[in-house]
């Protein structure tokens, strides 16, 4: 590249024309304590709460607790550069980040700053990341179904767009796993997603963004990340930030999707600044607003009126148990702020029942009216069979002859359990689904051997892609008439005979 | 930096024993008890030294305090600190009082830096334009700083009105940085 002094001295000469020498005024306060993310500013009367704070050396903060006698504030990058008696400026504005198209496929960090090395995103439109949730007048029932292609939740649990239902399980159970497939299942759905990694690992969300790029996923999803290296304030900050970036998508009568993975390491970052702010520990230590802070953020996932143009944000919260136990503080406030949860058991996951989703434990309190028809009709009292298959098999267990009719329900439930088993990244659409638990519901598989069911349900696939489209297509929009399930008795009895 | 959120106690605890009438004499009392310090610096650590006999520590402060309006109150205040080993928060404590006592006045105390000293009509129209700005009566307190390089720096409250040549030399040098 050439480089011309004209031009460079014609820049520096414009530039320097266009500054202005004017007076400038600030409020200012000093730096009386800092340490751990946290500083305590002496002065700063008029600051607001929530207003971001210039510390030397350009470091951003926020004013987190309006005392008599200080500040007390939280900061965004290291605390190491900022000594005490240093000048803390105003700025005069609530924290926001950019929002926009331009976001998709990004990396971005809780403050809006690409961390992806594809430079500087362009847009000026910014919105505050603290926004107040929308009020009853400006929302409607959630009606349009959000599908995960994951055959357990779409059936059992379905989510509608605007909903928020809870990933609840131990760790290594899967939950991340569901929150990857429901992006990639977003393809063509004109779903945005905005996936917020909290205080992961560095390598899984890198191992994450390269699964979405894999999948073509990146090209409308955007990555909130604050990992476990990032101060407590970017990972207190981190959902609130994701969940602005879907608003914005949801305010332009789009859907927007958002996962907060997880909202438990959210808490804790948020009971480590409260301690170092001096406030007082409640329960496990942490803050008696540990429960608004989540409530706050849940409230903003909603469904537009049409009026405002219909738009929706679903939010697919993420909660890490320990040792299976839902009833700890953190679990049971998020269960009572969402509608509903997916309870992923470890017992499942080892038994090898991959999602390792436990059906009694878990509910979607309001999807089930955004449910497609033909699911509807599908489904029927599935969960209701899988319950009972469930105390069958435990009492089977015993060894004691069984009558025949609970021989069948056994084998029922079995092959049920099999059909309901999904690979990871391969979610798939709501009309396959339709047909997998039609078959097994109508008892096609019962005579199969539990091995080949899977074999069985692959063919049903190919076979459904190659000769019946159409049916496909119509499964996603009609209700099972009585000639649509004559069609799909035929089509189930033909790849029975064709693959054993 | 702590010890101003002691000292502002401390001030507070003294204001409240004043009556309103007296604000002005407490202030004098504040002018002239700085002035001490800064014309003697030393006289912090000594009156804070282990090694210098409390008595005689003691009868120092009865010099300091002689001829002020309110010399009991302050005599008690010296002693109190010394008790409390915290005389060197003593400056902050004049600090502080007179920072509550004019916030009471609804006035705001200037330190209105300049780079040389300049005629009393451009001092009078640099605190016209702060006062304004500010919307409280000023009480100035000036400061020569050559390394401001021209132009002046004024310090009301939490307020920083800076009109320096060598903040804007600086913001002009991140301009072109850019």
């Amino acid at each position: 590249m050439k480089i011309h002094p004209d031009e460079i001295s014609s820049i520096l000469k414009k530039k320097i024309d266009d500054f202005k020498f004017d007076v400038s005024l600030d409020e200012t306060g000093q730096v009386i304590e800092v340490g751990d993310g946290i500083a305590l500013v002496y002065g700063l009367e008029k600051v607001m709460a929530g207003e971001m704070l210039l510390f030397p050396g350009d470091i951003y903060g926020m004013a987190l607790n309006l005392e008599e006698e200080y500040v007390g504030c939280i900061l965004f990058d290291e605390s190491r550069n900022i000594k005490e008696g240093d000048i803390v400026k105003r700025t005069g504005t609530i924290l926001s980040i950019p929002v926009g198209e331009e976001m998709l496929g990004r990396i971005v960090n809780p403050l809006g700053q690409a961390i992806d090395g594809k430079g500087e995103i362009n847009t000026d439109k910014r919105l505050e990341i603290e926004r107040k949730a929308l009020g009853v007048v400006h929302r409607q029932p959630v009606s349009e179904p959000l599908q995960t292609g994951l055959k357990a939740i779409d059936s059992m649990i379905p989510i509608g767009r605007g909903q928020r239902e809870l990933i609840i399980g131990d760790r290594q159970t899967g939950k991340t796993a569901i929150a990857i497939d429901t992006i990639i299942n977003q393809k063509d759905s004109g779903v945005v997603c905005i996936y917020v990694a909290i205080g992961q690992k560095k390598s899984s969300v890198a191992a994450l963004v390269k699964t979405l790029q894999n999948h073509r996923a990146m090209e409308y999803t955007i990555v909130v990340s604050a990992t476990a290296a990032e101060p407590p304030a970017l990972q207190y900050l981190a959902p609130y930030a994701g969940c602005t970036l879907g608003e914005y998508f949801r305010d332009q009568g789009k859907h927007a999707l958002v996962i907060y993975d997880d909202l438990s390491k959210h808490a804790v970052s948020y009971r480590e600044l409260s301690l170092l702010l001096r406030r007082p520990p409640g329960r496990e230590a942490y803050p008696g607003d540990v429960f608004y802070i989540h409530s706050r953020l849940l409230e903003r996932a909603s469904k537009l009126s049409d009026k405002l143009g219909g738009g929706s944000l679903t939010a697919l919260p993420i909660i890490e148990t320990k040792a299976d136990d839902i009833s700890a503080y953190i679990p049971t406030n998020v269960i009572s702020i969402t509608d509903g949860q997916i309870y992923l058991s470890s017992r499942l996951f080892y038994s090898g029942i991959r999602p390792a989703i436990n059906p009694g434990l878990s509910v979607s309190r309001v999807g089930g009216s955004a449910q497609i028809k033909a699911m509807k009709n599908v489904v029927g009292q599935l969960r209701l069979d899988l319950a009972q298959y469930n105390e069958l098999e435990a009492f089977a267990k015993f060894g004691s002859d069984l009558d025949r009719t609970t021989l069948a329900q056994l084998r029922r439930g079995e092959r049920l359990i099999e059909i309901l088993k999904q690979d990871q990244y391969e979610p798939l659409s709501v009309a396959k689904q339709i047909f997998s638990i039609f078959m097994v519901n109508n008892g096609y598989l019962d005579d199969v051997d539990l091995s080949k069911v899977k074999v069985i349900e692959r063919e049903l696939f190919q076979h459904l892609d190659l000769e019946h489209k159409d049916l496909l297509e119509r499964l996603t929009k009609e209700s099972l008439s009585d000639e649509l399930k004559e069609k799909m008795h035929q089509v189930c009895k033909r790849v029975k005979e064709t693959s054993i | 930096m702590k010890d101003l959120l002691i000292a502002n106690r401390y001030a507070q605890a003294l204001v409240r024993t004043i009556p309103k009438e007296e604000y002005d004499s407490l202030l004098q009392d504040v002018k002239a008890l700085q002035k001490q310090f800064t014309d003697l610096p030393e006289l912090g650590k000594y009156l804070n030294s282990r090694i210098v006999d409390r008595e005689e520590r003691k009868e120092v402060v009865n010099m300091l305090v002689s001829g002020l309006n309110h010399q009991k109150k302050w005599y008690n205040l010296y002693v109190l600190m010394e008790k409390k080993h915290r005389m060197t928060q003593v400056e902050k404590i004049l600090f502080e009082t007179e920072k509550i006592v004019l916030d009471l006045q609804d006035k705001k105390k200037m330190t209105l830096t300049l780079a040389r000293k300049h005629s009393d009509s451009v001092v009078k129209s640099i605190v016209d334009y702060v006062s304004t700005t500010v919307g409280k009566e000023l009480v100035i307190e000036q400061e020569i700083d050559p390394e401001i390089i021209g132009g002046f720096i004024a310090k009301v409250g939490s307020t920083n009105i800076d009109g320096s040549i060598k903040s804007k030399l600086s913001q002009l040098e991140k301009v072109t940085d850019n």
